[in-house]
């Protein structure tokens, strides 16, 4: 994927960023977000078979001491995480509104920004999941990897739009 | 949050989460409290001990994401999110916060929010 001189993603106010994604990037994200909409609600059903993707986005909220806390997880579970899928679908909608209005650079507001950054994490912890990303190691060679596949490409992507976006929401105002 | 709350469910949570909405008001107080020895089986002492917040190493996570959601949720400076963000990366875990158990719950819920790996634990 060509990258280009300007940053993807600026500060150019206090309360103003300027995002430049090529036409065909916008739709590929939108389309990761839709995705990843489809995916909580699988995700978060607790009747579902605990995988690592279950396990990254929906994580126990109780380190686990010889069990002692199960009894408190699934209860911050069963209470929490409706809560936590609305709030992801939230952000994910946010993020959409401006990834498929009008074409061309656009600006678009912290709060818009910091929706996309938490998206961003999202499907990077989900393509992370699915490459089989455990450790550093597995997170370099993934890296290294980037031409090697889709979801390689990918999550190299998502890692590289996010490092952008921190970057700018960094930036003072 | 419309959530259907009866008072045994409330009994029961104590305190859970209301409060993902009130979350940005919380500010982090740092593992630093000092407390009384735990009595085996007292649970009412346990339940006062502080609850510390711990976030956990994931390869995928970026080193600078962390570091902003730490400043971000906890008003960290720069340096000390770094700090802490490395104690993560070299460590596998640190704590980031301590409070009371509703404190810890919302702290824990916002970083979660931010799809990081986040529990807590009772102070030792």
């Amino acid at each position: 994927m060509l990258r280009r001189r300007r940053p993807p993603v600026e500060r150019v106010d206090p309360d103003a960023f300027v995002v430049r994604l090529e036409d065909t990037e916008r739709a590929v994200l939108a389309s990761l977000l839709d995705d990843l909409d489809r995916l909580l609600d699988e995700a978060g059903d607790p009747e579902r078979e605990v995988t690592p993707v279950v396990t990254r986005l929906f994580p126990p909220a109780f380190t686990d001491h010889e069990g002692r806390d199960a009894e408190r997880d699934e209860e911050y579970q069963r209470l929490m995480r409706e809560e936590l899928i609305v709030s992801r679908r939230a952000a994910i909608a946010e993020s959409r509104s401006w990834l498929t209005g009008e074409q061309g650079e656009r600006r678009i507001s912290e709060s818009e920004l910091t929706s996309m950054m938490r998206s961003l994490n999202s499907l990077r912890l989900v393509l992370g999941s699915i490459l089989g990303i455990e450790d550093d190691l597995g997170s370099e060679l993934a890296d290294e990897a980037a031409t090697d596949s889709p979801d390689h490409q990918l999550y190299a992507w998502t890692g590289w739009l996010l490092e952008w976006t921190v970057t700018a929401l960094s930036a003072g105002g | 949050m419309p959530r259907e709350h009866t008072p045994d469910m409330d009994a029961r949570t104590d305190g859970l989460l209301t409060r993902a909405s009130v979350a940005g008001s919380i500010t982090a107080s740092i593992a630093d409290v000092e407390t009384a020895p735990l009595v085996d089986g007292d649970t009412a002492i346990e339940e006062d001990r502080p609850w510390v917040v711990i976030v956990w190493n994931d390869p995928i996570n970026l080193m600078s994401y962390v570091t902003f959601v730490l400043q971000k949720l906890f008003g960290y400076s720069l340096e000390k999110a770094t700090e802490l963000m490395l104690e993560v990366h070299h460590e596998g875990r640190s704590a980031v916060a301590s409070g009371t158990r509703e404190q810890a719950e919302m702290h824990v819920f916002r970083l979660h929010e931010h799809s990081l790996w986040a529990t807590m634990e009772h102070q030792s």
